[in-house]
């Protein structure tokens, strides 16, 4: 089964509507600390990627994470490497996926991002960006 | 367990233009905490399980390309 998801469209004084692809998902950490939150979901993206406050949030010590450098538009960013499951409650079905991220650090602080490593291999992930909606089907 | 298709539904009814850049906590379509750093956010939350409590990073003003 597919399920289709808007766009978030928010309205922005003086610029066009910012209007992003986003699913809401449950990230848990240590403990079972849990994070629900809107994540862009990024076709664009290798892995997926959370800025340094919500690893915390979720109880990560990072301190023993492994270090690693991810590119961006801006250059270079330190960030590390964890491993945090994501539960996507879909309508009639839950699913649950271990998926590596890259946490960033330093005060850079985007939304959680749903990249193509640990987060698209488990869908077929349809954008329709006239339409400003995209699909998810599991595989 | 927050529902991805209710939730999104929930949000999307919102006004968050007012939050243009910000990290939002909202419960239900209550907004119940909100500001520029997400410690700061979470901060507001103490004593708050975070089991119903939904953050969102609301588009600012810039295009972004990570």
């Amino acid at each position: 089964m597919s399920y289709t998801f808007k766009y978030l469209t928010v309205e922005r004084t003086g610029f066009p509507p910012a209007k992003v692809p986003h699913l809401i998902v449950t990230l848990v950490g240590k403990e079972n600390r849990i994070f629900n939150t809107a994540a862009l979901v990024d076709s664009g993206a290798d892995t997926c990627a959370m800025p340094k406050s919500v690893a915390e949030i979720l109880g990560f010590d990072l301190d023993k994470a492994e270090e690693t450098k991810i590119a961006s538009a801006s250059g270079f960013l330190d960030a590390k490497k964890i491993d945090v499951t994501i539960i996507v409650n879909l309508m009639r079905e839950k699913r649950t996926i271990l998926a590596p991220f890259n946490v960033i650090m330093g005060d850079f602080e985007p939304p959680v991002i749903l990249g193509r490593a640990g987060f698209f291999e488990n869908f077929h992930v349809c954008f329709s960006e006239k339409e400003k909606k995209f699909s998810l089907k599991p595989v | 367990m927050i529902s991805a298709s209710k939730a999104s539904n929930l949000m999307m009814s919102i006004d968050l233009s007012s939050f243009s850049g910000e990290w939002v906590a909202l419960e239900g379509a209550k907004i119940i905490a909100h500001g520029k750093d997400l410690k700061g956010v979470h901060a507001q939350l103490k004593g708050i399980s975070l089991s119903k409590i939904l953050f969102t990073k609301v588009p600012g003003s810039e295009t972004m390309i990570l």
